[in-house]
């Protein structure tokens, strides 16, 4: 079934096309999602969010874009309003005087410790460089596809992507 | 601007990046096919606008939500930074004197109502401004900075708000809709002025304005 015919299904309510879109694309949110929660039971809410969102809202998909473009924007939005609330969480919860200081880099002898670090550099960055680089480097989309899910131009998504490679690289810059 | 790869090993490794495992696809079914049953479909109110929507000049959104934000952000981190050293619990002892986070969350929920006020007069006015040559990449431009806004606000405490963070995030999905109308938009608009009505999006917006700003503040505080 195409996707306009599996759209105009679930629009006219019929619960095995809903399914059959969910199959469709969750494997892509949940993958989404967990890219930026980092773990399993917030990437299910996430996910959950999303689809409850998309069904919600899927009498207003032109097809403009691909579904499953359309679908991440979802995401992406519910990613980062997550991310915004888990970090706002964070900062009540941190000490004050939390100037311990930080142990000087050293160079890794083994990739899993480069590995945590690529991680932690990617997680620090600012939210808008972080969904670039991860929709891009990591899930592989075009900047395009980037512009539409973030609502942002294509121009704006690789200067963005630019920007977090420089940043990783900096944060990176004893291992790289 | 984007053709500088990260070098490798470090493309491959951010390639395994917070790798999912497989989803549990049927417990997540069941979870959302259990809130939309628990989500009762409300009727759309009437729309009926409040005031009467005006041109604004083009410059007037952008440095009104630009200097109210800075007012909103400023104050709150004024109030913050008088909290920095002062570890010491705060005890509230007279009730008359409000806690620096209520004062904060009251100015960040004026600025986010004021905010609201420009997007109901942006989103009231925008077939018409659609429909008027010319004006589409204006209305664009436009939905982008308030979309940049919704963002920032989301950020802030009236982002916390459980009345509030709902409205702003169906608020952050129509601007993003808007910024990126294509060329021939009517259509496109149709389907996000259906969506508006129905989510009963404006009317919680004038709902909202003509409210105000709620402090959960006690009487004779502010």
């Amino acid at each position: 079934m195409n996707e306009r015919d599996l759209i105009a299904r679930v629009l006219s309510g019929d619960p095995s096309a809903e399914r059959q879109l969910y199959d469709r694309y969750v494997d892509q949110v949940w993958r989404m999602a967990y890219r930026f929660a980092g773990d399993s039971e917030r990437a299910a809410e996430w996910t959950q969010d999303t689809f409850v969102r998309v069904f919600q809202r899927l009498g207003e998909f032109r097809g403009e874009a691909r579904l499953g473009t359309w679908i991440g924007s979802i995401t992406i939005s519910i990613a980062l309003t997550g991310l915004r609330q888990g970090k706002r969480r964070a900062e009540r919860e941190v000490p004050l005087e939390d100037d311990l200081p930080h142990p000087a880099p050293s160079r890794p002898r083994v990739d899993g410790e480069l590995r945590q670090k690529l991680a932690q550099a990617i997680e620090n960055l600012a939210d808008g460089y972080r969904s670039v680089f991860v929709l891009h480097d990591v899930e592989g989309y075009t900047h395009e596809e980037i512009a539409q899910m973030l609502g942002v131009t294509a121009g704006t998504s690789k200067a963005q992507l630019h920007r977090a490679r420089g940043k990783l690289r900096e944060a990176l810059g004893a291992y790289a | 601007m984007s053709d500088d790869p990260l070098e490798e090993p470090l493309r491959s490794m951010a390639t395994d990046y917070h790798q999912a495992p497989a989803p549990d696809r049927d417990a997540m079914w069941a979870a959302i096919q259990a809130r939309r049953a628990a989500e009762a479909p409300t009727a759309a109110a009437p729309v009926v606008p409040l005031r009467r929507p005006r041109a604004l000049p083009r410059w007037a959104v952008p440095v009104g939500m630009a200097a109210l934000l800075a007012l909103a952000f400023g104050l709150g981190r004024l109030s913050r930074d008088g909290e920095v050293g002062t570890k010491a619990v705060a005890t509230n002892d007279n009730p008359a004197t409000p806690s620096r986070a209520k004062r904060d969350a009251l100015v960040h929920q004026a600025a986010a109502v004021e905010y609201l006020g420009t997007v109901e007069v942006f989103l009231t006015d925008l077939p018409q401004a659609v429909k008027e040559k010319g004006r589409k990449e204006e209305v664009s431009d436009q939905a982008r900075r308030l979309l940049a806004t919704t963002r920032l606000l989301l950020d802030t405490p009236a982002g916390d708000d459980r009345r509030m963070r709902p409205l702003l995030e169906d608020l952050e999905l129509v601007l993003a809709e808007i910024a990126q109308l294509p060329a021939e938009p009517a259509g496109q608009l149709d389907l996000i002025t259906q969506g508006l009505d129905q989510r009963g999006t404006l009317t919680q917006l004038r709902s909202k304005v003509s409210a105000g700003p709620m402090p959960a503040l006690n009487q004779g505080e502010l």
